[in-house]
Order: C-alpha cells, then sequence, then structure tokens
C-alpha cells in the first residue's frame, strides 16, 4: 500500500510524549468513571454478595434489578420524574425566552443606558441578595408552593445574558448591516441572523440550564411543601439521607435477592443521573459546527 | 394662591399618613374583643391549672396511664372555629403525602375542626429550613427543633411562646413529663423555650445474645465481664454457625466512625457507673475523673486485644452491620429486643423457630452495671408566636397534640401509620385489618399484620409514619398474642418476653437532664479530640496508664471550662483538678 504522502512521520520523543498523555488521560478517564461503575455495581448486587465479598462488589456475579423495582415501587417516584420532566423542559425554554433578547440587546452599544444597564447585570452577577431575602422575595410573589417557583427565579440568569451578549458581539458588522440595508427590523436581524448563529451558544446554555433543573433540589425544600410538586432529585435525597432505609430493606421478606440499602441508595443515584446521561451526547455535537461560512455578502 | 393650595395638599398627605399611626381606632373593638377573650379564658381557665399548680412526675412512669373518662378534660376548647395549623415534623426518607391523599391528617382535621398544613422533612433540610423561615418571619405554627440550642435561640429571639403557656392545656402529656425534664427545656431565666414528651424508644435498650449459640457453648447468659469475654471468645473462634469459616464475631459495634461509644457500644458506656455528670456529696462527679470512662475504655481495649470485635467495628455504619446481624454473624447486640425479633424474623421469611433465637436478660452483663437512664425527653415542640397570637388556635392546636398521647382519643389513629377506618375513609382499599387496644398493665396491643395494602405499601407507611412522633412510646407497646397466623403469634409472644425482661432492667437515674450543657457548644472542637484519643486508648495506640496525662490534656484543651460550666448549672464548687 503507497504511503499517504501527506503523513506527518512522529520522532521519537513524540511518540513517548503522545504515550505519556493517553496515559494519563486513560488514569483520569478512569478515575472519573470508577465511582460510576461502582454505584451501578452496587445497585445491582444482593446482600448476599456483598456480605460474601465484604460490602466491595464492582461487577455482581449474580446481578439483580429487586433494587430498581423497588425504586419505582415508590409510590411517589413516577409523579416527581413527571415534574422533573417538566421543569426541565419548560425552564430552560423559559430561560432561553428572556436571556437571548437581553443579550442581543445589551450587545447594542448605541442603546441609551447601555453601559448603565451592563453594570447593573454584572453587580448581580457577583452580588447575591442571599437565602432570607430570595425567600422573602418569593414569599411576597406568591410563588411559594407553585410550580412557577421553579421556572420564574432561574429565568434571569445574568450570567447567561452576557454569554450571548459577547456573541452576538462576535458576530461580524458586515453582516448585520448587510441586514440594515436589506431593510431588516431588529427583531428579523435577531432571529433570522444573530440566533441561527448562536445554535451551539444556545444549545450550551439550555443544556446547563436543563441540567441545573433537573438535578435542583434546595428550592423544593425550601419553597414547596406540596408532595404533588416534589421534584424527582428531591424525593430521592429525602431517601438517600434517610437512616430509616435500613429498617425498610431489612424487613423485606425474600432473603435470597434482599437488597441492601446502599444498594437501594445507589439505584436511586442511577435512575436520578441516566436521562441527563442519555441527552448530553446528542447536544455536544453542536460546539463543532461551523458557523461563519458563506455568510457574508459580497 | 398655587402655593397655599400645594402647602394644604402636602400638609393634608403628611396628615393622612402620620394620624392612622397615632389613632387608637381598634381600641373600642380591641378592648371589647379583649374582654370577650377574657372573659371566655375566665370561664374556661376554671378548668386548665396555672403552670405553677401542675405537679410533674418525678421519675417517668413504667407503664402507660390509662386516662379515665373525662369529658371536661378539653373543655378550654369550644371547636367551634376552624384554624389552619402549619405543622412541621421529621420525616422517615419520604415526605408528607399531598392534600387529602394522607388519611392521617383528613382524620385530624375533620376530628378537630382545623386545616392542617403539613411539611416533613429530614434533619439538616429541617435545620435550614427552620433557620430560613425564621429569618423571613413565616415560622411554622409548631415545629419540631432539630436541637435544643435551635429551640433555646429562637426562644431568645422572642420568636417562640413559653412552653409554660401551653402545658396548662396538654394534660395527658404531663403526666409523662418529669422534673428533669422541665428542667432541661428552661433556659437560665426560667423560660420554657418549648414542650416535649416521652421518647418514642425510650429505655427499650439492651443486650441481646444469640441463644442457639449460648446453648451450643453451653453457657448462660453473661452476667460478670469474666462471663461476657468467654463468651465473646467462643462467638468468635469457636464456629458457632458450623460453616468451617471463621466468620463470626461478638459484637460489630457500629461505631460509623464517630465516638467509640457509639452504635452497639453505647450499651456498655452505663456499666461502671452513672455515665452522666452529677453531684455526689455535693461536689461534681465527672467521668472522665470519677473512674467511669477509663473502665468503660479498658472493657473495649480488651475486645480489641482478644479480636473479637468486627474488624470494621469502629468505621461501618448502621445499615451495613444489621446485614452481618441478620445473616447470623455476630452473637451479641445492644438492641430493643422487640423490634430484633421482629426485623429478624421478618428477614428470615418469618421460618419457625426464628423467632426464639435472640434472648436477653434484665441483669446486666458486667457486675454492678445499670443500663441507661429512662425518663428522656423526646421530640422538642416548638409553639410559635407568631402562630399562636390567637388564644383559640393555642388551645385547638394543644388540644389536638394531647390526645395523640397514649390514652388519648387520638392515639391509634396517629400511631404506627393509624387505622383501618381512615384508610377506608381516604379511599384506600384494606386488605388486611388491624386491631388495637389498650392492655390493663398500661401496655397496648397494635397487630398489624404488614400484609397487604396499604400496609406493604411502604412509601405510604413512612410517609404518614411522622403522625406518630406525637404520641407513639415503644416501651409501653406489646404485639398480640392473638392471630389468624400462629407463626406471627409465637414472633410476637417471644417479642413481649424479650420486651417484659428487658423493662425490668435496673437504670440509672436520668441525672444528665439537669446538666444538659454539650462539652461541643462549650469547648468547640474537643469531641473530635475525645473522639480521637479514646479511639487510640481503645485500639492500644495509646496504652491506658496514660490516662491522667490525658484527663489534663483535655482540661487544657477546654475541658476546664465544661467542668466549669457544668459546676456552674449544678451549683456545685469547681473541683480541685479544674482550679
Amino acid at each position: 500500500m503507497a504511503r499517504n504522502p501527506n503523513h506527518i512521520r512522529l520522532t521519537g520523543a513524540e511518540r513517548v510524549y503522545q504515550v505519556v498523555i493517553a496515559v494519563i488521560v486513560g488514569i483520569v478517564t478512569l478515575l472519573c468513571l470508577f465511582p460510576f461503575i461502582y454505584v451501578v455495581g452496587m445497585s445491582l448486587t444482593s446482600e448476599g454478595e456483598l456480605l460474601a465479598n465484604n460490602y466491595f462488589v464492582i461487577f455482581p456475579k449474580h446481578p439483580i434489578l429487586r433494587t430498581y423495582q423497588l425504586v419505582f415501587e415508590q409510590s411517589g417516584i413516577i409523579h416527581s420524574l413527571l415534574i422533573s420532566v417538566l421543569r426541565t423542559v419548560v425552564g430552560p425554554a423559559a430561560s432561553l425566552l428572556l436571556v437571548v433578547p437581553a443579550g442581543y440587546i445589551l450587545a447594542k452599544d448605541d442603546m441609551p443606558g447601555h453601559r448603565g444597564l451592563v453594570i447593573f447585570f454584572v453587580i448581580t452577577m457577583i452580588l447575591n441578595g442571599g437565602l432570607i431575602p430570595g425567600y422573602l422575595l418569593i414569599n411576597k410573589l406568591h410563588l411559594m408552593n407553585t410550580f412557577w417557583v421553579y421556572i420564574i427565579p432561574a429565568m434571569g440568569n445574568a450570567f447567561n445574558m452576557m454569554i450571548v451578549k459577547i456573541f452576538v458581539e462576535g458576530i461580524p458588522g458586515d453582516i448585520m448591516e448587510s441586514a440594515d440595508l436589506d431593510g431588516a427590523s431588529e427583531l428579523q436581524k435577531m432571529t433570522r441572523i444573530a440566533v441561527p448563529l448562536l445554535v451551539p451558544t444556545i444549545c450550551a446554555l439550555g443544556l446547563f440550564s436543563a441540567v441545573a433543573q433537573w438535578n435542583s433540589w434546595f428550592d423544593v425544600m425550601l419553597y414547596v411543601h406540596d408532595a404533588n410538586l416534589y421534584s424527582m432529585s428531591y424525593v430521592i435525597k429525602q431517601l438517600m439521607t434517610s437512616v430509616n432505609v435500613s429498617d425498610t430493606m431489612s424487613s423485606m421478606v425474600n432473603p435470597i435477592d434482599r437488597v441492601t440499602p446502599e444498594g437501594f441508595k445507589m439505584a436511586s443515584v442511577v435512575i436520578a443521573v441516566l436521562p441527563i446521561l442519555c441527552v448530553y451526547p446528542f447536544l455536544q455535537k453542536y460546539f463543532i459546527y461551523g458557523v461563519y461560512t458563506g455568510s457574508v455578502k459580497g | 394662591m398655587k402655593k397655599t393650595i400645594s402647602i394644604l395638599c402636602a400638609a393634608s398627605m403628611l396628615a393622612a399618613l402620620v394620624l392612622p399611626g397615632c389613632s387608637g381606632g381598634d381600641a373600642g373593638s380591641s378592648a371589647a374583643a379583649t374582654s370577650n377573650a377574657s372573659g371566655s379564658s375566665a370561664a374556661a381557665a376554671a378548668d386548665v391549672p396555672k403552670f405553677e399548680d401542675i405537679q410533674f412526675p418525678d421519675d417517668a412512669p413504667v407503664s402507660g396511664i390509662t386516662p379515665e373518662k373525662d369529658d371536661k378534660r378539653y373543655a378550654y376548647d369550644d371547636m367551634s372555629k376552624n384554624y389552619t395549623v402549619d405543622i412541621m415534623m421529621s420525616n422517615y426518607g419520604t415526605p408528607a403525602l399531598a392534600g387529602d391523599k394522607d388519611p392521617i391528617r383528613t382524620w385530624l382535621e375533620k376530628k378537630f375542626n382545623v386545616s392542617i398544613k403539613c411539611e416533613s422533612l429530614t434533619g439538616d433540610d429541617m435545620k435550614t429550613s427552620i433557620a430560613t423561615r425564621s429569618a423571613s418571619g413565616d415560622l411554622p405554627d409548631l415545629f419540631m427543633a432539630p436541637d435544643q440550642a435551635t429551640a433555646k435561640n429562637l426562644y431568645e429571639q422572642g420568636l417562640l411562646l413559653d412552653g409554660k403557656q401551653v402545658y396548662p392545656y396538654l394534660p395527658l402529656v404531663r403526666q409523662y413529663v418529669t422534673k428533669n425534664m422541665v428542667k432541661y427545656t428552661t433556659d437560665e431565666d426560667g423560660g420554657l423555650y418549648c414542650t416535649t414528651n416521652y421518647q418514642i424508644q425510650d429505655g427499650v435498650w439492651t443486650f441481646c445474645y444469640r441463644q442457639d449459640w449460648l446453648k451450643k457453648f453451653n453457657m448462660e447468659i453473661p452476667k460478670t465481664e469474666a462471663e461476657l469475654m468467654d463468651f465473646a471468645k467462643k462467638c468468635t473462634f469457636d464456629d458457632p454457625d458450623g460453616n468451617g469459616k471463621a466468620d463470626t464475631y461478638f459484637m460489630i459495634s457500629a461505631c460509623n466512625g464517630g465516638s467509640v461509644l457509639d452504635g452497639m457500644n453505647g450499651g456498655f458506656g452505663t456499666m461502671y457507673g452513672d455515665p452522666a455528670v452529677h453531684v455526689e456529696s455535693g461536689a461534681l462527679s465527672h467521668p472522665n475523673f470519677n473512674g467511669v470512662r477509663k473502665k468503660v475504655l479498658t472493657l473495649l481495649h480488651s475486645f480489641v486485644e482478644a479480636k473479637v470485635l468486627y474488624p470494621d467495628w469502629y468505621t461501618i455504619e448502621w445499615s451495613k452491620a444489621q446485614s452481618y446481624q441478620f445473616n447470623d454473624k455476630i452473637g451479641c447486640v445492644y438492641y430493643p429486643p422487640m423490634t430484633l425479633v421482629q426485623q429478624y424474623t421478618a428477614a428470615k421469611s418469618h421460618a419457625a423457630g426464628d423467632e426464639s433465637v435472640w434472648t436477653c436478660a434484665s441483669e446486666a452483663p458486667i457486675e454492678g452495671g445499670k443500663f441507661a437512664a429512662n425518663g428522656n425527653p423526646g421530640f422538642l415542640w416548638c409553639w410559635s408566636k407568631s402562630g399562636f397570637s390567637d388564644e383559640g388556635k393555642l388551645k385547638r392546636v394543644a388540644h389536638m397534640v394531647d390526645s395523640c398521647e397514649f390514652g388519648g382519643d387520638s392515639f391509634f389513629e396517629t400511631i404506627q401509620n393509624g387505622t383501618d377506618e381512615e384508610w377506608k375513609a381516604a379511599g384506600y382499599p384494606v386488605e388486611t385489618p388491624r386491631t388495637w387496644k389498650y392492655n390493663d398493665d398500661g401496655t397496648f396491643y397494635f397487630y398489624n399484620a404488614s400484609k397487604g395494602s396499604p400496609w406493604s405499601d411502604n412509601t405510604l407507611m413512612t410517609a404518614t409514619g411522622p403522625w406518630q412522633q406525637f404520641g407513639l412510646i415503644v416501651p409501653f407497646q406489646r404485639n398480640s398474642p392473638t392471630g389468624d397466623d400462629p407463626q406471627m403469634v409465637k414472633e410476637n409472644v417471644a417479642g413481649n418476653k424479650l420486651q417484659d425482661i428487658e423493662s425490668k432492667e435496673a437504670r440509672w437515674p436520668n441525672t444528665g437532664l439537669l446538666c444538659p450543657i454539650s462539652d461541643e457548644s462549650v469547648s468547640p472542637g474537643i469531641t473530635d479530640y475525645v473522639n480521637a484519643q479514646e479511639l487510640a486508648f481503645v485500639t492500644g495506640k495509646r496504652p491506658l496508664s496514660e490516662w491522667d496525662a490525658y484527663t489534663k490534656e483535655w482540661l487544657a484543651k477546654g475541658g476546664k471550662k465544661i467542668i466549669e460550666a457544668d459546676a456552674k448549672q449544678l451549683g456545685v464548687p469547681v473541683p480541685d483538678y479544674a482550679k
């Protein structure tokens, strides 16, 4: 086979370098993956096998699915899953609807009060009123014990606005000028030029917002008392921190595949993490798009 | 002219702003309301004693007090007006059920003409929530304090009612609140920052031994230190389960990485003397200096030296330890015996004979030893001032809480997930019935087959469990000796027998309640130091011959302040060793 004329021949030092990098990256990857593998392994291991192996099993010899069955048998778990899905879909959408136009506007240097507005938003990024003022505000806005307490406070993220602003400022001015010449309004420029060019950014912001919404439990604990509005992360968090899970597990009737409290908790963790893990790879591809090819008119 | 009109407008606006604040516009109606309230209070006061006249018992009752029927017990509450009450409790891993899905809440609302907003949280979440809500002026009306310090702090900030205003409305509760419990919840100025009650599992813990292993070793239950060590060695080295492996141990401890006396080792802490700081012959007696602590650590050290404890005895957590216990690897546990029989037999699928595996004795396993004091305060209930500004509401809620006590009208309806009728009324199918009754000896039966819905639904059971925090008392509970399932009956009888034995144990007086100061609050960081040093003594890394040197170090690291605080609390002089 003819050698590829474009093939670059590596020197010995470069080969060693590549091997060292591969080894380091491999070790770091294992260190990152090992806890997750351990969690999944524990969730599939029966009590008998754990006891026989001194409570340290990575790959169970006789895996069981009883733990997952138990988690889903918890009466409120499916409903809380729906609440989590709802806030993970609605929350980022609402946030982006506010943040993208706000960021676009902040990118306009010629807007009156532009500098003051930017400083105002930057201050809110650095300084926070704290827990008590936040609680008082939520209370006064009558958002306590409502679904909107998950959505409205998270909509106006100044940091995300700044990110959108920076990316909009990075759009070549020629594109906008050409749109002006074509008679486009600001809304048309935003929706037809800026937003398509910002798709990777918007997807990234939406993804971060979705993960935050999925994992969030503190707001549930503080602002929501109605069990119909509990998110899955909060329900699982309560299970994880309860000392009474062991009594529940030890009273189960089947000794052959009886689960341990640890296995139950690990299954809860896997169920909480799995949806985000499944979605993330599909959104990651948006980061590698080339955006400026053929967009500037001659 | 314009200027005059402007001045007049400004003056009238100013007057409109200022005058309403000065007016006693509501004085007339307030006076009428006050006199009405006073009138009704005066009429009701005849049924309600003053706090100073209440006779709290010296000691905790050893059995339940079944009250005589008294229609006037709650005459102070006319039950006419509906009140909304916000309650916060701790949960068992599952948040409270929503709305009318909670049969116990629905039942209480109907019976007491109240609308209940109930929230149940786990420990740390409760602390955060209460701190946030108190700072925001939105405290729940009635809530369980996560700890004594929180209750005291909130009271000192003026956010809580004095318990002296509440106890007069709790006639059943105060039968179980000892004088020492009242002192425990009293601050330096004589204010009661909360009300309390008996502990759910007060005085039910004891040493339980594998009866089958005792028979195999041809031994009786150990009653001396030598017998205990002999049993410990046989459990570990004589292969009691006969599987040919060296995988059995005397105890598993389950200290969870804290103090060496945490978990099941706690039972040994009371074997060599009163473990609490107390007064003897007018002088302060502290376990570090009266020999008690050293003897306990010496015993634990001997167990470690003999290798009779499970290797991870110090770090293993409770739930993992239970796995070994229920899988026949452990010879002795410190556990509530009735609960042990229930859990063990359930773990073994109720196989015949398993109800007799465990046994216990009234005597301590160490000569002269006694068991932990009972009469300990249970949950600390805080009554917020803002929530109970209406005395009628206070009376209603106090009435409701008091009725959940042993002997009260709501006792069986709130403990152990309630009754069949409540669940049926809430629309749940009930496949197996429950039975309950008071016994003549001050105990009660609560027969629960745990089969069929809703009893087998773990989520529903744990979600409705918190309601029992008002009144459940396990020491008075027995399992029904009758029923349709012969094996279940045998297990119930076995559990009852062990509980009866346990109830006869000799206990130390509850002197600890007179000195509730935590060492950590006086000298922050000292707990970690003590835990590390005691672990070193027990494992042999530090010889016990250095005990006196250790106590000197302890004094220097903050122990002196602790001794001074304890002496001041107990009203005795500071001992010479702490001067």
